[in-house]
């Protein structure tokens, strides 16, 4: 009886570890890196068997060129698209998605859809210094622009951080993003001479680097 | 001791029903399911959330010594059997070419690029195109490839577009993707064959290529070199960041993969600025494209030049031109020649701007479809209606070493029928003509491994053996 069940174990366990190992994709990159000659580093990214995220079925989807802009807008609470916008849409509009495929992603699609949200973000700044009671403005509540980057306390920062993942990622940025995000605000100031750190334009400037930058990031531009 | 077969099993004495065993769990699938379901919690346990890992850029696709690749559709379906004359399985004249617009079967023919039959007497306007933008050396040191296959009038649903597999095998490019000039999955009005490539830049103007590789507008006006460095940096750490939950699902890793190195490629993309992209640096270059510093930026010329350009300096990944206007059966020849030869100058300034870089270039010519004249003795019949069993796909190939050997001018044949010959295995797939391309290509590269690593046996070896015609 006991060598009967001993006999089932001997084959289910080893059957059950070659399934776990060998079914699971935990292979991939390995045998993509023993592929041996000098261009296996491209052979190796682009012959990964599927990326298209629809065909993959993956839960996440890339917005389309129209969809960007769209949301951009919505997501800033600006209500209507000024020239800027619509001429810098217009200029990156054969870089940004034809469709909604995680894949289309490319280098120029990055960089189109920074640089039409820092021309939307160029509104939303816009707006937002415009309302001098401070406790009514959306994200930059915390911000004394006129005070310059030298002004902006890492707990303004923070704060103006904060309502912009509220508003366009839809949940609390955590904490890596907020190290990165403060990194930034960092490499940022240092970019300046002293006496341009503490002028006005400066934290204008880093707000709408920092809004560009969220709003045109993988969860503001995806869902 | 022998076990007796007619022995009351173990698991009935004791009224249980039979005992689960290895194949019924296969049958259940549990074993796959328990594979997907556990393991990467497992591997989690061990190793943490980042056992994915963070993409690096040696993770990324790098450039591989390939030879550049550039696709011309002529969008429309051109009379490219009435310019290159194909000839039969003998490599002789078929017994009349009177539906081609060029009468019976004794056309004048003159050959070039080597042993290619054109139609002579500037009949083929499209080698009095590459004749005008070609140097004769440039020329000496070209051979040429004629495809014969039926394809679909008037569609973009062909599958002659190999932008996919050139690009999986390799040819990507250091600073900018494939480029296209059309909104669809391939950059022009044909469908992808083999397999879909990244999808391309659509260059709509110059600036949009100049833009592409940098930030503009308020971005680009408000931050200084330094402060957009950084941008792109925070923009690649939080693209890998929000990726990580990509990473988490099955097959999601590619796709995280290809988001990562989009950022990773951004960050030295921005360092080097946008003049990089500019084919005007290059004196020489420019003036095979006829433009400078003045050209407007919607100009055709500047902007294939600038995709050309790129792409011979392995900038970018391949390049795919679109040229439309070619459904020209108007019941005069003149619309035709006069499309035909503009498809020959944009060929001839291609394979003089390789010349003038001292790059090597292959460059693929397809059309959706073709056209037919009535049937006429005259060499000159205008063109009457679309009839795309006269297809033809052209593939030229410079090398600045000298002209590429090849074993034939042709793959497959026309037949009698004054059509490409279905039976041959080309013959009535555009999908297999781009394959068959891509087979050259391969061979050119001296990289045959390639092929099947990327097209699996779309094509096997018999098969292989009858399109490879790359020395």
């Amino acid at each position: 009886m006991t060598n009967k069940y001993l006999k089932i174990m001997l084959v289910l366990v080893p059957s059950m570890a070659v399934a776990l190992f060998g079914f699971n994709n935990c292979g991939r990159y390995g045998a993509l890196q023993d592929s041996g000659s000098s261009d296996s580093s491209s052979l190796g990214s682009s012959s990964a068997d599927e990326v298209n995220s629809e065909k993959l079925g993956l839960p996440y989807a890339l917005l389309s060129a129209e969809q960007t802009l769209s949301s951009m807008l919505k997501l800033g609470n600006v209500t209507t698209a000024s020239t800027a916008v619509i001429n810098e849409y217009n200029s990156r509009y054969g870089s940004l998605a034809a469709g909604n495929d995680l894949s289309m992603v490319n280098g120029p699609l990055m960089l189109g859809s920074t640089s039409l949200a820092g021309e939307v973000c160029n509104s939303v700044v816009a707006q937002e210094r415009a309302i001098t009671d401070v406790t009514q403005r959306n994200f930059f509540g915390s911000i004394n622009f006129a005070t310059g980057v030298a002004g902006i306390s890492d707990e303004n920062f923070e704060a103006a951080v904060r309502g912009m993942a509220r508003q366009f990622w839809g949940r609390n940025e955590n904490m890596d993003e907020l190290t990165m995000l403060k990194q930034y605000k960092t490499e940022f100031s240092d970019a300046l001479a002293a006496n341009v750190r503490t002028q006005t334009a400066s934290a204008s400037n880093l707000m709408l680097a920092t809004c560009a930058a969220m709003l045109s990031a993988v969860d503001a531009i995806s869902y | 001791m022998s076990k007796n077969k007619k022995d009351i099993p173990m698991w009935a004495k004791t009224g249980h029903a039979k005992p689960v065993t290895r194949r019924d769990f296969l049958s259940a699938g549990l074993i796959p399911f328990a594979a997907n379901m556990f393991v990467p919690n497992w591997m989690s346990l061990l190793i943490g959330n980042n056992a994915f890992g963070q993409t690096t850029a040696a993770d990324c696709p790098a450039p591989a010594s390939l030879i550049p690749f550039v696709t011309v559709n002529l969008s429309g379906g051109a009379a490219m059997a009435s310019n290159f004359v194909p000839m039969d399985a003998g490599r002789q004249p078929i017994s009349s070419y009177n539906k081609l617009g060029l009468g019976d079967n004794k056309v004048p023919l003159e050959t070039e690029f080597g042993n290619a039959t054109f139609a002579a007497n500037q009949v083929s306007k499209f080698l009095v195109g590459v004749r005008a933008q070609a140097m004769a050396a440039t020329i000496a040191n070209t051979t040429f490839i004629g495809i014969p296959c039926d394809s679909q009038n008037d569609t973009n649903t062909n599958k002659f577009d190999i932008s996919g597999a050139i690009t999986k095998a390799g040819l990507v490019g250091s600073n900018l993707p494939n480029m296209g000039r059309v909104n669809t999955r391939t950059g022009i009005n044909q469908m992808a064959a083999v397999v879909s490539p990244p999808s391309p830049l659509v260059v709509n103007n110059y600036n949009s290529l100049l833009t592409s590789i940098g930030y503009s507008a308020s971005l680009g006006t408000a931050l200084n070199q330094n402060q957009k460095n950084s941008l792109a940096k925070l923009m690649s750490n939080l693209s890998d960041s929000q990726t990580r939950k990509l990473a988490a699902i099955q097959g999601g890793e590619g796709v995280k993969k290809v988001l990562d190195c989009a950022g990773i490629k951004n960050v030295d993309v921005v360092q080097k600025g946008s003049a990089i992209v500019d084919p005007r640096q290059n004196t020489a270059f420019a003036g095979v494209w006829g433009v400078n510093t003045n050209t407007n930026v919607g100009t055709r010329e500047l902007i294939f030049g600038a995709m050309i350009y790129n792409t011979l300096i392995g900038q970018a990944g391949v390049s795919n031109l679109e040229l439309g206007g070619y459904d020209y059966h108007d019941n005069t020849r003149t619309s035709g020649d006069t499309k035909d030869q503009d498809a020959g100058v944009v060929v001839g300034r291609i394979l003089q701007s390789a010349a003038v870089l001292q790059k090597p270039v292959m460059v693929y010519v397809v059309s959706d479809g073709s056209v037919s004249s009535s049937e006429s003795t005259a060499r000159n019949a205008p063109w009457a209606g679309d009839r795309g069993s006269n297809g033809v796909a052209y593939l030229l190939y410079y090398d600045p070493s000298g002209r590429p050997a090849t074993s034939d001018f042709q793959i497959g044949q026309f037949n009698d029928n004054q059509a490409a010959d279905p039976t041959f295995v080309t013959g009535a797939n555009p999908e297999l003509t781009a394959a068959a391309v891509f087979a050259n290509w391969c061979q050119a590269n001296k990289r045959n491994d390639l092929f099947e690593r990327v097209a699996g046996r779309i094509l096997d070896t018999n098969q292989l053996a009858q399109v490879i015609k790359i020395a």
